[in-house]
């Protein structure tokens, strides 16, 4: 499931709505935060392709639901005014046995981190992607 | 025939726009309309940068699509996300 919003969101109701009855052996969830940068004490706004983020991200989830054998799929990502040490994004995945859900939540955050239509503006500047992350990303392409 | 255009982050202050409605020749394709917008002044040689996306109606394309009435194109910068 994938939600875009505005609202913080908890952690534990997210870990919880990955269970799924006594089938889910392993549950891996990443969550992105937004760092303590000297210059950068207002934190950043958030903004993003309302439709296109949506069907990125659901193609994301299929491609990991097609790729490993997974249970259940979760991703939340927020847009607008973030703070210094507010969460920006949950990745969470639940399946049967830790492989496939390590790999399959690292392999989200790396597609979503290079393809799903958000950017980052700090006070007056926007931020510039970086090409480590496309190089990250590229790695799943020949896997 | 027209379509909606959409400019997001540095390429909307950048273009000073963010969305316009703009009426186009029926049967145009991709190409036609960048090369209509670039023409008109310095800064919109951006839309032919090789970093700037462009999606229509909400997919990437590289390629020239025709374009068809009341489509969504959008042009953006890499995404930063995450």
């Amino acid at each position: 499931m994938i939600t875009i919003q505005e609202n913080d969101f908890s952690v534990e109701n997210e870990y919880n709505s990955l269970i799924k009855n006594g089938d889910s052996g392993a549950i891996a969830i990443f969550v992105g935060r937004v760092r303590d940068f000297p210059n950068s004490k207002s934190g950043f706004l958030l903004q993003h392709y309302a439709g296109m983020t949506e069907k990125v991200l659901a193609h994301i989830e299929s491609a990991a639901h097609s790729r490993w054998q997974l249970l259940e799929t979760r991703i939340i990502h927020r847009v607008g005014q973030l703070a210094v040490n507010d969460q920006i994004v949950f990745v969470g995945v639940s399946s049967a046995h830790r492989k496939q859900a390590f790999a399959a939540c690292e392999f989200m955050i790396d597609i979503l981190k290079t393809e799903a239509p958000f950017w980052k503006k700090e006070g007056d500047a926007w931020v510039d992607a970086k090409t480590e992350d496309s190089k990250i990303a590229e790695r799943w392409m020949t896997k | 025939m027209k379509i909606s255009l959409l400019y997001f982050a540095k390429l909307g202050d950048e273009l000073g726009s963010t969305r316009e409605n703009l009426e186009i020749q029926d049967g145009s394709t991709l190409t036609e309309l960048i090369d209509s917008l670039v023409s008109r002044g310095e800064n919109w040689q951006v839309l032919r940068h090789l970093s700037t996306n462009c999606a229509v109606n909400q997919d990437i394309t590289k390629d020239n699509p025709v374009l068809h009435d009341g489509d969504e194109v959008a042009f953006f910068p890499p995404v930063t996300g995450g």
